[in-house]
């Protein structure tokens, strides 16, 4: 492995994690907390009677997204290699991809077609 | 008389009827109240206009109970009126919410204030006072002092299950979630309890109440001249309009009509004020839409018309201008300036607001096909104005009914199509146009001349004549401490307001204060009808068909 | 050497962490006069010459407010949410080329924390993982809203990564490498050389992304204020929240660094004109967000998830087989 590569990315992670982290502190800067119950009620327009809270189940109609997301982007992991070199796979690798992504866009039509990318 | 009369009059014995021009009140039995409401719907009288209660307890004369139901209705070409009135004796009425839609929040508001119980009401509970209020305010045992201190909100959960039940959802999974009333998107205080699946809304229930200030209490209190400032406070955004639509009324009442004039001025403000409200109405209806550059564009030439107003009377929000019989005094020197300032700004923001939206594809998904509503139900929920032109009725009063010389000046009717948000905000730009145009007119058809009636039982004398005479100041005493004195009758004017049909019920008993008063506030209708609006649509849809509504607290709570 | 090298990477560090820690700071003020210029109004006039110190008075308020935390909030993601959109943020501009290489003191300084040979890649990834910022933020908040505005970033934000994945796809085929320096150097040969001109539909699918990615009008959807209030960061409060927003503001930098460099020609050969160039056109970049906010109203967010999966996607798919064919052929 190139130190000179990832030495500063490890460095850059440390600090970025730990400059924000430093900032928690500023509470002490300020004044503090009265921590009264009607100050760290949830807010929900106001209203403390409410029904339920947000622990709660809740149909997120575009979790099929995420799956499909999961398949196109590990996909497309899969074309960064082959754009980097495309030159040197030549019209075999052109050909071996667009097929790949014929099975894609196959897909694709599939999911539009089962309705998977209506969301409302 | 007219004849969309003569069917009903046949059918419908009245214990009483009195005719005027295109307008009838009879009074019924109760035992056949439904029934005679339902013959009306059907014989041509198919728009609840309102529906209150009186409570005659401490009235001169008693009558033979001390409630009485009274139901405004109007014809389908909404140039007749038609005032049914029934004495009831037990408390007891049978709803017509399966006439009209509008019938279940008026019912409950009559519910609330005086405690009359509707038998096969849908969803009898109170609507402007608090869950946990004791007692009916508006009758007249109810001390007007008498405040109470109530604080836990509901959760609307028992309404909610009714609705869920009623479209089969009961088992379904949902997320409750409260829009209002503190929530940028309620433009006030409006609560909208939504039952999400998504971001879908499967059903809706909205609560209101949260401004509701007791303003018909107030007004049985204080002289017919001491009401004019609580009027201000209904429709904050156009305060004269509100000003005139009480004087107007109580004026129709004494039986005296104003010069021509304060009939001219009285015009030229209430377009300013329809101007400014719909100012207002866009500015905030695009930026719930996100598209924030439009709200300065539509708000700084809004300023002007405020300028103009408190150059005129003193006050900026709440004007006070109009009086009983004129108003407070009469335009001032170089108005003419200031009035072309305010013509040329509004047209330049709304040009540029125009030019943002008028062909952007964003706007244009978001506004269009977005919270309908048919003709045929927003009539039943008693919507008027420019909602309810949106839907393409023509429902404008200074049309259909000209009052002040309306019918002399050439306007538009602005009309929709299709009752979604698009057709609510164009109506409203084109109204502007409209509402440009008659102020122009007047502005070059003013006559000289005096603004008040020269009757000294409702004007105040002038202020010379108070300090150096002593009639003078027993007039501007006994007009004062007394009030402008009304003989009895019972009395419903309306003008067409910003919103719609502002209407007063006024029920007087001879003295110098209104027995009682009933404002017919347009922002109450719409807003009953949000619920069944917004279902199916999503959050965001909900969010802008809300603003769409141009609901007005003040005005809807009271 | 090693250590050299540690002390050489700690100063930039820190130094990109002052520039653009100060750069989203001004970043507000600019957008708050932007904006206010569009709109016929002043913006912020009173704080210091022309509302200059505006940015100060944000600062101090934020650090010195109460520190709330709300009732039933799982405490220690609640706290951790906010840092990671913020680090995520930062650790994404390692890779990032920020001007050409200069002498200073014959000591020869290049403003890339770390040349990677796989930069883009990187900026990308890192930019993804800040999604877990406003998911954990929102799913701890124990706020009805948050969970929505959560449930909208996790679609929004992958949607877009797949769109913004794929139109970067094209460019890079063209230039066979990841590392940004090298994307730069391809089109050092003046403003013809310019991706942008030989990708156009490329440049213009990221560019839209760019605005889904910073959660920009027209797809302010995350924590659209009139719908969900402030979104995911409804119950945060103080620097926690300013955490939250150093992340957007620093992204929205980053983005545009990112445009100018693969679709704008960078700093182009390097000299001082080239890097004058670069950072106009960075503060383009950053100009055109604030000008769309002023522009546009916001979609809703199906159609949001519509423009990107039945428009975007395919176009990108379609560049991405007639970028190989051309260059195949």
């Amino acid at each position: 492995m190139n130190e000179q590569f990832y030495l500063p990315l490890v460095v850059i992670t440390i600090t970025t994690i730990a400059i924000p982290f430093l900032f928690h502190l500023s509470k002490y800067l300020g004044e503090k907390s009265m921590n009264t119950n009607n100050q760290n009620e949830v807010y929900e327009s106001g209203i403390q009677n409410t029904h339920k809270d947000s622990f709660e189940r809740f149909n997120v109609k575009y979790y099929l997204v995420a799956i499909i997301f999961v398949l196109f982007d590990v996909e497309i992991l899969f074309m960064f290699p082959w754009a980097l070199n495309l030159r040197e796979l030549g019209l075999f690798g052109l050909i071996e991809m667009f097929v790949f992504m014929g099975l894609l866009g196959a897909g694709l039509i599939y999911i539009y077609k089962k309705g998977a990318l209506k969301w409302t | 008389m007219p004849n969309i009369f003569t069917p009903l009059l046949a059918r419908i014995s009245p214990l009483k009827q009195t005719l005027s021009e295109d307008d009838l009140s009879i009074e019924v039995d109760a035992k056949n109240l439904f029934n005679n409401i339902e013959f009306a719907a059907s014989a041509g009288f198919d728009y609840l206009v309102d529906i209150t209660a009186v409570d005659y307890l401490s009235y001169p004369k008693t009558p033979v109970a001390r409630y009485a139901m009274v139901y405004i209705l109007r014809s389908t070409d909404f140039k007749s009126l038609l005032t049914i009135k029934s004495f009831i004796i037990n408390e007891e009425v049978e709803s017509i919410t399966q006439l009209f839609k509008a019938a279940n929040w008026l019912e409950r508001e009559v519910y609330d204030q005086y405690g009359i119980k509707f038998t096969n009401h849908p969803n009898l509970k109170r609507v402007l006072n608090h869950h946990e209020f004791v007692g009916h305010p508006l009758r007249k045992d109810y001390i007007i002092t008498n405040g109470q201190h109530c604080s836990i909100a509901e959760s609307l959960m028992d309404e909610m299950d009714v609705q869920l039940e009623k479209h089969n959802l009961k088992d379904e999974e949902h997320m409750f979630l409260n829009l209002g009333p503190s929530h940028p998107a309620s433009h006030g205080t409006i609560r909208t309890l939504v039952a999400l699946d998504g971001e879908r809304i499967k059903a809706a229930v909205t609560e209101i109440g949260y401004l509701h200030r007791g303003f018909e209490k107030s007004a049985e209190h204080h002289t017919y001249s001491q009401v004019i400032p609580y009027t201000d406070r209904l429709n904050y955004c156009s305060a004269v309009m509100n000003n005139v639509g009480y004087v107007k009324t109580l004026e129709e009442m004494l039986g005296v009509h104003v010069p021509k004039r304060a009939e001219q001025i009285r015009v030229m403000l209430m377009e300013l004020s329809r101007i400014m409200d719909h100012l207002v109405f866009l500015a905030a209806q695009l930026v719930d839409m996100g598209a924030l550059t439009n709200y300065w564009y539509l708000y700084n030439p809004r300023e002007d018309v405020y300028n103009f107003l408190s150059k005129l009377s003193g006050a900026r929000l709440t004007n006070s201008y109009m009086r009983i019989g004129g108003m407070s005094h009469d335009l001032y020197d170089g108005y003419e300036e200031d009035l072309q300032t305010i013509i040329t700004n509004v047209q330049k923001g709304c040009a540029d607001a125009l030019a943002l939206i008028k062909h952007n594809r964003i706007f244009h998904d978001r506004a269009k096909d977005v919270g309908i509503i048919s003709a045929k139900d927003a009539l039943s929920y008693g919507w008027s104005g420019p909602n309810l032109r949106a839907c393409g009725v023509n429902s404008d009063m200074r049309y259909l009914k000209p009052y002040y010389g309306y019918d002399e000046l050439d306007f538009d009717v602005v009309l929709g199509s299709h009752g979604d948000v698009y057709d609510r905000i164009m109506v409203r730009f084109e109204e502007i146009e409209q509402s440009i145009k008659i102020v122009k007119q007047i502005q070059a058809t003013l006559i000289d001349g005096e603004i008040n009636i020269a009757d000294r039982s409702i004007i105040l004398p002038q202020k010379k004549e108070v300090y150096t005479s002593i009639e003078g100041v027993m007039n501007q005493f006994k007009l004062t401490f007394e009030g402008i004195k009304v003989k009895p009758q019972e009395y419903y004017g309306s003008i067409e307001a910003v919103n719609g049909e502002l209407g007063f019920y006024v029920v007087s008993d001879g003295s110098g204060t209104p027995y009682k008063m009933k404002v017919r506030a347009p922002s109450f209708l719409h807003i009953a009808a949000l619920p069944e609006i917004i279902q199916e649509y999503q959050l965001a849809d909900a969010v802008i068909t809300l603003a769409s509504l141009n609901i007005i607290a003040g005005e809807m709570d009271r | 050497m090693d250590t050299a090298l540690l002390v050489e990477t700690v100063i930039k560090i820190v130094v990109i962490l002052l520039v653009f820690s100060a750069l989203a700071g001004f970043g507000t003020y600019f957008e708050r006069k932007v904006l206010a210029f569009m709109q016929r109004r002043l913006g912020p006039m009173n704080v210091g010459p022309y509302g200059l110190l505006q940015i100060a008075a944000d600062g101090i308020k934020l650090f010195t407010k109460e520190d709330i935390i709300p009732a039933g909030v799982v405490p220690l993601i609640f706290k951790i949410a906010p840092v990671i959109t913020a680090a995520t943020a930062f650790m994404a501009a390692a890779a990032i080329p920020f001007l050409p290489s200069f002498t200073i003191f014959g000591y020869e300084v290049h403003p890339i924390v770390a040349d990677i040979n796989i930069g883009i890649l990187y900026v990308m990834g890192m930019m993804a993982v800040g999604l877990y910022g406003p998911l954990l933020g929102g799913l701890a908040s124990n706020n009805k809203y948050s969970l929505i505005s959560t449930a909208r970033a996790v679609a929004v934000f992958i949607s877009y990564e797949v769109v913004s994945g794929l139109a970067i796809l094209a460019p890079l085929m063209m230039v066979g490498s990841l590392s940004l320096l090298d994307i730069n150097d391809y089109q050092a040969g003046g403003i013809t050389h310019w991706i942008a001109f030989s990708q156009p539909v490329a440049f213009i699918l990221f560019w839209i992304a760019a605005f889904a990615e910073t959660g920009r009008t027209p797809f302010h959807l995350i924590a659209n204020d009139h719908e969900l209030i402030d979104g995911f960061g409804t119950e945060y409060s103080g620097m926690r929240w300013g955490l939250f927003f150093i992340g957007e503001y620093a992204n929205m930098f980053f983005i545009s660094f990112v445009m100018a460099i693969m679709f704008l020609g960078g700093y182009g050969d390097g000299s001082v004109a080239g890097a004058f160039a670069l950072l106009g056109k960075v503060a383009f970049f950053f100009f055109f967000f604030l000008w769309t906010r002023a522009a546009w109203p916001d979609v809703r967010p199906d159609q949001l998830m519509w423009l990107t999966w039945k428009v975007l996607m395919p176009l990108a798919v379609i560049n991405v087989v007639i970028t190989g064919f051309v260059l195949m052929f």
